[in-house]
């Protein structure tokens, strides 16, 4: 046998225990014994997948400094070992052909010049030209004349670090994450029903459950491993039902007892039909509702968070209209009346059996119920009041924050939660659920940022009622500005700077073809894009910094339940790539406190005055309190690098960690609570609020969640308290149904959804590089009803283009693929560069949450 | 080297059925099978192939689920030039994104 060979046996060995020991089985004694000896050539450590928001953990194996292996993490309780195929797949989405290495700037005889060709730079060049862009456009035209769009795939303290150097070195509040375009409508609904974010449930609830919904949820193909533990439920629990409503057939409905084709945008009807079903059958918790829920109606009539000169917007009569006035009970049961079972299924075109089924889960007070949902609430134009009126139900029956019984929004990225809404990396919001839009929670950060106050722009640029100075010698005036109108205001040369961090928004945002390339492109306007790859965004760009990816860093992440997980370095990243971190951090040393903060704010802090903002946000004692750890060592006496740490001269990750921590534990808004750094890389993640070194599955609830008691000292155990709510009661807010913004009509006669698929994660930027996911599944297909394919001459197969009112593509029509749309409707997933389906897509947003809705919208389909 | 493991679910009364068609898939060997749970390991250099196994591993009748478990890649030179990403770039494959 030769060297190779005996190498082999051994790797399949170990491969074939770790499967044997997941499927809990045992394998022959020859094989268990070859696998027992340890590879001494590999290093085995967990780290948290770099996908959807599950939050699996893998073992990462690292050989001669590049990962080799994988394994799903047997320890871990998300996955308890198993992957999804892109888990799997995971390691080579570092080893992609064409990683960027150096920074490039578009340039023209040595210059910059936004129609030269990408040229190599060094990153003090890089940093330069980025200070002196970014200082120019912020003294000409205001905080909104910057702009920052990170991510839900930063990492913790990435986010943490953008957020204050965003924030509060250039005082604005340009600052933006893409989860705008996933989570928004959860967040806003969160906010509105519960005052706090982030479900009350966690995974738990799925083996204690009897019943699952789906709303506008394709777990089995975006969340592949939560989906086999429901599979395993289904299977294994005689009484579970599972119940999936989508506006076409996916996957997920081979497992469904009662699956639900509706017509777009009806769930809001279909949810007011179960509410009131409820209510006339009397089965509705009444002590519940008597002790923990106010009932509210919204105003309606609200528009589309179109641009405000659209015709829909001028009609609109409560334009982006949300505060609530309360009802009572009897009020709301007047309003939900109107949704019989006649009514509702002659709109939503369902049968009334089949609503009727759905609504006796909700209503059966001997019925526990999880309720999924994912995009097909959030990219809603009523985003904000389909999440409410599922929490409505959930409230009437008292089916909440308890084993079993859970209404649960699921995350599409590794740390929407974690970083984007935790962290609060939206123009709104400051970190654990503060909010610009407070004088007071301001004021707070600031003093733990060491800042003068009126440091951070009011989102009414007002401090203590009076106008906040800024460097522009006119007041801050209104700050806020969300993720679709940065487009629009680089559209219009109002926003003149644009840094576009850890994700593909080029390719992601609506409207293409209107609004994001001619903003990109506008001459006035400079544009960052920092990535691993050269994406539609980063070729859009005028200079492109090449990125430190996954465990090219140590880096933590927060998952859907609210687990936070923490991974270690595992491997150097390639050439000069450099993480967000890194960038943002090293970027601040470029810019003086002057060159941004007006004469009247520095006077405050004359001992700011000639300082970077490095030195002031970075190195200023609490940051930099940790000294660089040399090698990090584990338990097991493995060593790893921790490049930035070793660059900054400090543990700059632990730094922003624990000052991040003094928000959660100081500060106005009790329970967020997480753990000292150092517990993070010795678990498999933990949950928030974690108290005592204790994790809480459940909040709300005295005896799971010792936040309860915080508020609430004499509650006894089992007693539900909301309090994110000052009175600790959540709100039922009544909402009706209203019409989608572009309904198919002779024209443009089929309805156009958007979305994902298994293989690919998202804009398909790191998946699309993997050769295996590549194959499985190369290019969008378009896909159509058999019927509707018929009528337009088309087969299997044949390429077509697809028009909207704003641009054209060309692609393949599916008719028998794993997503089968009733006629009327076809889906294309957004994955594929090369078919840019948001030059279709309207850039429609709920006016609350200002998310874009990205499943509806009118289209026609022609031979090509 | 490429080399994987995969727990395949079936009905638990299909076990040997699946296990024995599995079994005779090119590059696919059984390492054990219990009530409906199969531990395969699958040894292909090609990675094509590799995703092609896997793939086809979720047609096979009576299989419920594929769960992948453990993976392990390396380029040896030995084995000639290794496989490379396919199409990486993503305008190389026909269409265009317009810009």
């Amino acid at each position: 046998m030769t060297m190779e060979l005996n190498r082999r046996d051994f790797i399949k060995s170990q491969a074939a225990m770790a499967a044997a020991a997941v499927a809990g089985i045992s394998l022959p004694g020859i094989i268990e014994a070859q696998a027992a000896q340890d590879d001494p050539d590999i290093r085995w450590d967990k780290a948290a997948c770099r996908f959807c928001g599950t939050g699996c953990s893998v073992l990462v194996g690292v050989k001669n400094g590049k990962v080799v292996a994988t394994q799903g993490d047997p320890d871990a309780p998300v996955n308890k070992g198993l992957n999804c195929i892109k888990g799997y797949f995971l390691t080579k989405i570092m080893y992609g052909a064409d990683r960027l290495t150096k920074p490039l700037l578009r340039m023209k005889n040595g210059k910059f010049d936004k129609n030269g060709q990408f040229q190599e730079i060094s990153w003090d060049e890089a940093f330069k030209i980025m200070a002196e862009k970014f200082v120019e456009a912020r003294r000409k035209k205001g905080p909104k004349g910057i702009g920052m769009f990170g991510s839900g795939q930063w990492t913790i303290w990435e986010g943490y670090a953008a957020q204050k150097l965003i924030k509060a070195g250039f005082r604005s509040n340009s600052l933006e994450p893409n989860a705008r375009h996933c989570m928004a409508s959860a967040v806003g609904a969160f906010m509105r029903a519960f005052g706090i974010d982030e479900p009350a449930g966690c995974y738990d609830d799925i083996e204690a459950t009897d019943t699952f919904v789906l709303w506008g949820s394709n777990m089995a193909e975006m969340h592949p491993i939560l989906w086999s533990r429901v599979t395993n439920r289904r299977l294994t629990h005689d009484k579970c039902q599972v119940h999936v409503l989508g506006t076409f057939r996916n996957r997920c409905f081979e497992l469904a007892d009662n699956g639900i084709i509706f017509k777009p945008q009806t769930d809001l009807a279909i949810a007011n039909f179960i509410a009131n079903y409820i209510i006339q059958k009397g089965t509705y918790n009444k002590e519940f509702i008597e002790k923990h829920v106010h009932f509210n109606v919204t105003p309606t009539d609200i528009g589309y968070g179109l641009r405000a000169n659209d015709p829909r917007e001028k009609k609109a009569k409560n334009r982006a209209k949300g505060k609530l006035t309360k009802i009572t009970f009897e009020e709301y049961k007047k309003h939900v009346s109107k949704y019989t079972a006649d009514y509702v299924s002659e709109l939503s075109g369902v049968p009334k059996e089949q609503l009727i089924k759905l609504a006796e889960a909700y209503a059966d007070p001997n019925r526990k119920v999880v309720s999924f949902w994912t995009m097909g609430f959030n990219q809603h134009t009523r985003g904000v009041w389909v999440n409410g009126l599922v929490y409505n139900i959930h409230l009437l029956m008292g089916k909440i924050a308890e084993p079993g019984n859970s209404p649960f929004s699921l995350t599409g990225q590794p740390s929407a939660c974690g970083t984007a809404r935790e962290v609060g990396t939206f123009t709104h919001r400051l970190p654990a659920d503060l909010v610009v839009k407070s004088d007071a929670h301001c004021k707070y950060a600031e003093k733990v940022w060491k800042l003068p106050p009126g440091t951070i722009p009011r989102a009414n640029g007002k401090m203590d009622g009076k106008d906040q100075p800024d460097i522009t010698g006119k007041p801050l005036g209104k700050t806020l500005i969300h993720a679709v109108a940065m487009h629009r205001a680089l559209h219009d040369g109002v926003m003149n700077v644009f840094w576009v961090m850890c994700n593909n928004n080029l390719q992601a945002a609506a409207n293409f073809n209107n609004e994001s390339w001619p903003g990109w492109r506008n001459p006035d306007n400079f544009i960052i894009v920092s990535d691993p790859y050269p994406t539609v965004s980063a070729i859009g760009a005028d200079l492109i910094l090449p990125t430190a990816m996954w465990t090219e860093k140590e880096g933590a992440y927060g998952n859907s339940e609210r687990r936070t997980q923490f991974w270690r370095q595992q491997v150097k990243a390639p050439g000069e790539a450099r993480s967000d971190l890194w960038q943002i951090v090293e970027f601040s040393k470029y810019v003086k406190v002057d060159d941004v903060w007006p004469a009247e704010l520095l006077e405050k802090a004359p001992e700011y005055k000639g300082k970077t903002l490095f030195d002031v946000l970075y190195k200023n004692g609490q940051v930099d309190k940790f000294p660089a750890p040399g090698k990090v060592k584990d338990e097991r006496g493995n060593e790893y690098d921790n490049d930035e740490s070793e660059y900054f001269g400090f543990y700059i990750q632990k730094g922003l960690f624990e000052e991040y921590r003094i928000f959660q534990w100081e500060g106005p808004k009790k329970g967020h609570q997480m753990a000292p750094y150092d517990d993070y890389h010795k678990v498999r993640g933990m949950r928030w609020p974690v108290i005592d070194g204790k994790e809480t599955l459940w909040r709300f609830r005295a005896g799971y969640d010792p936040v309860v008691r915080m508020y609430k000292p004499d509650a006894k155990d089992g007693e539900v308290y909301f309090y994110g709510k000052k009175d600790g009661r959540a709100n039922i807010i009544c909402a009706p149904y209203e019409p989608p913004a572009e309904p198919p009509d002779n024209e443009y006669d089929l309805w156009l959804a958007t979305g994902r698929v298994l293989e690919h994660w998202h804009s398909g930027s790191m998946t699309r590089r993997v050769p295996e996911l590549f194959r499985a599944m190369p290019y969008a297909k378009v896909y159509m009803n058999k019927k509707d394919a018929r009528k337009r001459r088309l087969r299997n197969g044949s390429k077509v283009k697809v028009i909207t009112r704003r641009g054209e593509i060309v692609a393949r029509v599916e008719t028998r693929g794993r997503n089968q749309p009733p006629e009327g409707l076809i889906f294309i997933p957004w994955f594929d560069a090369g078919r840019l389906v948001n030059k279709l897509t309207l850039d429609q947003t709920d006016p609350l949450s200002k998310e874009t809705d990205y499943k509806k919208c009118a289209c026609k389909v022609v031979k090509a | 080297m490429s080399i994987c493991s995969v727990v395949v679910h079936s009905r638990p009364e299909a076990t040997l059925k699946v296990s024995t068609t599995i079994e005779n898939m090119p590059h696919c060997e059984v390492m054990g099978a219990e009530n409906g749970r199969i531990v395969v390991v699958i040894d292909v250099r090609n990675r094509a192939v590799m995703s092609d196994t896997i793939m086809a591993l979720n047609d096979v009748e009576g299989v419920v689920g594929v769960s992948l478990i453990y993976e392990y890649f390396e380029e040896d030179d030995e084995l000639g030039v290794p496989e490379q990403a396919a199409e990486p770039v993503p305008f190389a494959d026909g269409g265009s994104c317009g810009i």
